[in-house]
């Protein structure tokens, strides 16, 4: 049975994820799990639901998902609000209730697509990119369903199709080195150079990821590597940890880093997953000027830093 | 300190990164506005649209006064009086003059088009208590009341069609000058003789229905592009000297034409008036400003009124020998074309394209430098601007938003088959982003051959957000050109000249030989009458719902088409009998206004613009005897499509193909708005907003399998093979209905603002759609929310067919200002204007605009008197809309990153 | 005396003007709409001495110009053949 990739979105006009126009294939799974994560959705790798409360008019006496549902994990009682038994509902394979609203509160968040679904998709699109454009494959951490992504990649290269990934490189070093010659632009995150402190923010240590990029690096791979910092305010966004980035970057050939400005974009999501987000009122925002600041240090050191969107591709 | 900053630009060339486009906006610098520019659009922001009777007056009276002369003739002198006779108003700091009337944002009504309205309010007008009854669509269109818009009296000034303020003293003369042409208007006359037409009766039931928009008479001109050739080829007094000749060569020679042969002579006597009348309407700003002059104190002052003084002086006599007279000259003609029946749409055409010879030349004999040309050109928007048009509110507010879409278009082809566009575009562009006004709105002709930096330019432009410029297909719309007007001889040379007219409507047109600068160029412009009349905007989803209550209105309760007492076993025969309705409806709509524009153009010709519009003056012809060179432009517009395409979407996957309800429940559901509050009661048009009834349990099933259909914009065969269905019906379908040109109808499809009101007379929809609510806008826009797989997948429901099978297509899309931000933002916006052209998508614009600021803009209008929005074909002032377009504006699902 | 009946009034709209010669905005009606002592008069209708018999709305009779027709008394004159002061 041919391989199916489990995705939670596929975002056309994508314009701050590589080169150019793209579009974005957000794969599910990471093996990171950060606290400020803005795709926590992703986290599940397969089919699940998504609830949007402010939108449901549960008090107006709608009660539609309920019958629809086969296999009653859907309540209204108590104070009549929605209740979801999220244990029983992993296993739906109809998601009738999604069908059954009126008002766009439920989302099934992900959808299955064999390879020539994704890639028939990818032709499309084809047309639209421009010449600098292509595919990203993001997520999540598109490693994570190495062995779909490796026939999608495959497929792309075959069509000539520019192909870019944004990834923790948090794998096993031979699936990395693997899928990586089928990639012509790289986005890895690099969120901590300390140990310990990367593993306070993602629930990982940071060795493998390093060890991955230095692999990458004295390999004969003729891509392009950008590193990326979501920078996170009382996080990363220190001088100490960007001088040792910069250590990082020297010793190993890298030039180019893109900081990424923290929003708490996550916070509707991981409550419509049920899930309480840690990153509320102000937490995790970076000082005004803080970012330009690390961008002066970078530059110091002859790399190239991007704050957000400016970047020259 | 900052001598220790490096730049990123330095680190990235140390490193040989690539740093692709420099141009830019985030990068470029845009300068200010010239001073000149800065203190006009200061008095601009104040100013109120007036409306006074100085034109009509002498309208009036010199037509009465030469009873039973021909009528071409008597017209000609008639318009002649009323342009010399306006008096000149010129304001400190301008350097290019003249206007509509004597105010700045002036207009003026037309009671020999028009006088019913006046006469049958002349008491109430008198009494200075009534406000002004309303027709069907003035009461259901809302002219934004903020900005300029006069929508109520106050003092001494009298609001006239919500729109313009009278001064009181002045309403006895409207009344005295409207009362002769009782009974002998177009609008009247056309009635007299509409009422005749087999059907007449149904036409009306679809009029009141509001299924039609409005009747043709109401803007028998404009969507269409003027020709400013022969002024700036040979000056007024040569034409005159023409016309003498013509005269005397054609004067008692019928030639081989025994029906029009004779009137040759007629329309040449017509011509020579209406250029005397233009001539000394000039004539009057070279005095004023000799007056001005003669008492400023201020030297620089003084010495700008010398150079008006001057320069009208000039184009009042002789062809222009300069930019300077030669812009001055276009905007002469333009103003005088506008003034000669209520219009919208006059479009100005290629003018980069025009006037690059005299540029060239000023360039190069150092006359001008590159920023004195810019600051005309930022004061030609200014003068663009304040066109205004007077019509009812239905017309103002409903179909125009308060736009008159005097439209400038750049690019696209020469003669020569090579890229047309010129330097002077550049410049244009330019002063587009300095001074930032709705009008002139600015349409890029997209061609491969259009140099990449020009479309870098331009795309800078569209990326401020002002909405311009527009991205028209040049390859679609050659296609288009040949297709319906290779019958009247359409070559490819005339092919590259076309442009648009009004909003959208691509208008046919021709190159001329202009001899200036020791050289010959050929120059682009119009060559056909009117492209946007006809049968004016039906409303497609009504046309649905009367398929479904049997042709009954719910909404009044009136049997509008003949009961069909049908019952649909299949998809196709229910489509079957949307068919017939629409038919119908096409057969007694155009007849009604073919008698309409036939009143219009043996009773009311055209005179300035036949003085203009290539051949008439060859052939001795005005533009209502197919002077033109073509003249099958007569077209159907249609309204409300993906609206349409989704509701049917709807019914045949929940009625047919999965047969989940049955038609009658459809019925039932949609009479009963799905069971919620309407937008009557609630007062919000907003397609989001929900107000539930106790009925809306009984509805929640079929609301849900409607909201939940599929839909247009997703790259869904299942509804776009729908949208497919539906073009090949209405390119087959049209063309048996003839103009009073005896030429085949044809689809535009511009819905302006008309989605609003519109929507505003229609019940809920199968799509799951309000009642009373906007349709979605344009014709090919996704519906509000209804598009979740992005922009590429709305291009591929977009280009399911042909797009130059019609005269156009629209799509808006709405981008979040993030989504281009950073330094390849325009790159990027460009790239995805080239994906949709490279589809033949005819036209794409933009609305870049954070949705969180309309909403601040709607609550604070004040605060936002300068924000513009791209509604349909048009920029505007935000406060200028109405509220159901704003609603829907904001409503639109908008694209970040 | 008023700005608006001034030569040196520049029309805006149908509420207010520019003075030609401080280019100061001024009103049509009301507060501030007083001429100054620089006020020369405009040419209308009303003050020309073809123009005869106003009704109390200001419409009169014009025998400037030819046939005689209907004028009134608030129209500008300063593009009329027949015009003639008082």
């Amino acid at each position: 049975m041919a391989v199916k990739g489990h995705l939670f979105d596929i975002q056309s006009f994508s314009v701050h994820d590589g080169p150019g126009c793209r579009t974005s294939v957000f794969l599910t799974g990471c093996p990171l799990q950060c606290a400020w994560c803005a795709n926590p959705e992703s986290w599940v790798v397969s089919k699940h639901l998504m609830y949007a409360e402010n939108l449901c008019k549960w008090d107006k006496g709608c009660r539609a998902c309920r019958d629809a549902c086969p296999s009653g994990s859907i309540r209204f009682d108590g104070d009549g609000r929605h209740r979801l038994t999220r244990e029983t509902c992993l296993d739906c394979r109809t998601f009738d209730c999604v069908a059954s609203c009126p008002n766009s509160v439920l989302k099934q968040c992900v959808k299955d697509y064999t390879v020539d679904e994704l890639v028939s998709i990818l032709r499309r699109d084809f047309n639209n990119w421009g010449p600098d454009g292509g595919v990203t494959f993001t997520g999540g951490d598109p490693l994570v369903q190495h062995g779909f992504l490796l026939e999608v990649l495959e497929r792309c290269r075959v069509l000539q199709i520019h192909t870019a990934i944004e990834t923790s490189a948090c794998v096993s070093r031979d699936i990395f080195l693997g899928v990586m010659p089928y990639v012509d632009f790289a986005f890895i995150d690099v969120k901590h150079m300390d140990r310990d402190r990367h593993r306070e923010g993602t629930g990982v240590a940071n060795d493998l990821i390093l060890s991955n990029i230095a692999a990458l690096r004295a390999s004969d791979w003729g891509g392009r590597l950008v590193l990326r910092q979501p920078t996170i305010g009382g996080f990363n966004d220190d001088e100490a940890n960007a001088l040792q980035v910069i250590d990082f970057m020297n010793t190993h050939g890298l030039y180019e880093i893109n900081l990424l400005t923290f929003h708490p974009l996550g916070e509707t999501k991981w409550n419509q997953l049920g899930k309480d987000y840690a990153y509320t009122s102000g937490r995790g925002n970076v000082a005004p000027g803080a970012l330009e600041r690390l961008q002066q240090l970078y530059l110091k050191h002859n790399i190239a830093c991007y704050i957000g969107e400016n970047t020259p591709f | 300190m900052n001598s220790n900053v490096i730049s990123l630009e330095d680190v990235l060339k140390r490193r040989g990164i690539p740093l692709a486009d420099v141009v830019d906006a985030q990068e470029y610098k845009i300068p200010e506005a010239k001073e000149s520019t800065q203190r006009l659009m200061e008095v601009y922001y104040n100013l109120k649209a007036t409306a006074d009777m100085e034109v009509p007056y002498w309208y009036n009276r010199t037509w009465w006064e030469n009873e039973g002369d021909v009528t071409i003739v008597r017209r000609a002198k008639a318009m002649a009086a009323c342009l010399s006779h306006i008096t000149p108003t010129i304001l400190p700091y301008e350097k290019l003059v003249m206007n509509k009337t004597k105010n700045v944002r002036g207009a003026f009504p037309f009671p020999w088009v028009c006088a019913s309205f006046f006469n049958a309010q002349a008491e109430a007008l008198m009494n200075e208590v009534d406000a002004p009854a309303e027709s069907e669509a003035d009461s259901v269109s809302v002219v934004g009341n903020g900005g300029g818009n006069v929508t109520q009296s106050y003092g001494s000034v009298i609001s006239i069609a919500k729109k313009f303020g009278m001064r009181k003293e002045e309403i006895p003369v409207l009344v005295k000058t409207s009362r002769p042409w009782d009974g002998c208007s177009i609008e009247d006359l056309s009635a007299k003789y509409a009422a005749l037409t087999p059907g007449f009766d149904q036409e009306q039931r679809i009029m009141d229905a509001v299924i039609c928009m409005f009747d043709s008479w109401a803007i028998p001109q404009g969507r269409e592009v003027i020709n400013y050739y022969m002024p700036l080829e040979y000056g007024f007094d040569r034409i005159i000297e023409l016309c003498e000749e013509k005269i005397a060569e054609v004067m008692g020679e019928a030639g081989d034409d025994g029906i029009l042969g004779m009137s040759r002579g007629y329309y040449y006597v017509a011509m020579k008036e209406i250029t005397q009348g233009l001539s000394a309407w000039c004539e009057n700003y070279a005095k004023q400003a000799g007056y001005l002059a003669s008492i400023e104190t201020d030297a620089a002052l003084r010495a700008n009124y010398q150079k008006i003084a001057e320069v009208m002086a000039n184009v009042a006599h002789k062809k222009p020998a300069s930019f300077w007279e030669a812009i001055q000259m276009t905007l002469c003609c333009h103003l005088g074309v506008v003034n000669e029946d209520p219009q919208s749409g006059l479009s100005i055409g290629r003018l980069g394209q025009i006037l690059q010879p005299y540029y060239e030349k000023d360039i190069a004999d150092g006359v001008m430098d590159d920023e004195q040309i810019i600051e005309l050109l930022e004061l030609y928007r200014i003068k663009i601007s304040c066109i205004e048009c007077f019509a009812s509110a239905g017309v103002s507010g409903g179909v125009l938003s308060g736009n008159t879409f005097n439209n400038l278009s750049l690019g696209g082809q020469s003669y020569d088959g090579l890229t047309a566009v010129t330097p002077l575009e550049y410049l244009i562009v330019e002063a587009g982003m300095r001074n930032k006004t709705p009008q002139p709105t600015l349409s890029v002709l997209y061609d491969e051959k259009t140099p990449e930096d020009f479309l870098m330019k331009a795309a800078s432009c569209t990326k401020l957000g002002l909405g311009y410029p527009a991205w028209m297909n040049n390859q679609t719309g050659m296609n288009f050109m040949l297709r319906h007007y290779g019958p009247e001889g359409m070559d490819l040379h005339d092919a590259r000249a076309w442009c648009l007219g009004g909003c959208l409507e691509s208008a046919p047109g021709c190159f001329l030989p202009l001899h200036y600068n020791g050289k010959v160029t050929m120059i682009p412009g119009g060559a056909s009458p009117t492209c946007g009349t006809g049968v004016h905007f039906i409303g497609l989803p009504k046309v649905l719902e009367l398929v479904l209550t049997n042709g009954q209105d719910k909404r009044t309760g009136k049997q509008v088409y003949p009961a069909h007492n049908r019952t649909f076993a299949s998809y196709e025969e229910m489509v079957d009998q949307w068919e017939k309705y629409v038919e119908l409806t096409t057969d007694v709509v155009n007849k009604v206004n073919n008698v309409q524009m036939d009143i219009w153009r043996t009773k009311n010709p055209p005179i300035v613009n036949s003085l203009l519009k290539p051949d008439c003056f060859a052939k001795g012809r005005d533009i209502g005897m197919m002077g033109s060179r073509y003249n099958a432009t007569i077209n159907f517009e249609s309204c409300g499509t993906i609206t349409y395409i989704n509701s049917l979407a709807s019914i045949k996957k929940n009625v047919y193909d999965e047969k989940t309800f049955s038609l009658e429940e459809m019925a039932d559901a949609l009479v009963h708005n799905f069971g919620f509050e309407t937008a009557y009661q609630t007062g919000v048009f907003s397609p989001d907003v929900r107000t539930g009834t106790p009925d809306s349990p009984k509805f929640e099933k079929i609301f849900a399998a409607c909201v939940n259909a599929p839909k247009y914009g997703n790259a869904d065969a299942y509804v776009d093979s729908i949208l497919k269905d539906y073009h090949y019906y209405l390119y087959e379908m049209l063309p048996n209905y003839k103009s009073y040109y005896g030429k085949p109808l044809y689809l535009c499809q511009i819905s302006v603002s008309t989605h609003g009101p519109q929507g505003f007379v229609t019940l809920a929809t199968a799509d799951g759609r309000l009642a009373g609510t906007t349709y979605s806008d344009g014709s090919l826009s996704a519906a509000a929310g209804s598009d979740k797989n992005g922009i590429y997948a709305i291009f591929e429901s977009a280009t399911v067919y042909d797009h130059s099978m019609h005269q156009n297509a629209q799509m808006n899309l709405k981008l979040h200002p993030t989504a281009i931000r950073g330094l390849n933002g325009t790159r990027k916006l460009l790239d995805i204007v080239r994906a949709y052209m490279r589809k033949g998508g005819f036209h794409v614009q933009f609305n870049i605009v954070d949705s969180n600021e309309l909403r601040q803009a709607q609550a604070k209008p004040e605060a936002y008197r300068d924000l513009m929005v791209r509604v349909a074909g048009f920029t505007q002032y935000w406060c200028e809309i109405g509220k159901p377009i704003q609603d829907e504006v904001i409503y639109r699902t908008e694209y970040d990153a | 005396m008023k700005h608006f009946d001034c030569k040196k009034y520049i029309n805006l709209d149908c509420e207010k003007g520019i003075c030609a010669l401080c280019k100061a905005v001024v009103q049509i009606d009301g507060e501030g709409s007083e001429a100054c002592k620089g006020f020369t008069p405009a040419e209308k209708c009303g003050i020309c001495v073809h123009f005869v018999e106003p009704d109390k709305y200001g419409i009169g009779t014009c025998r400037g110009l030819g046939k005689a027709d209907w004028a009134y008394a608030s129209m500008n004159a300063c593009t009329c053949s027949g015009y003639r002061a008082e």
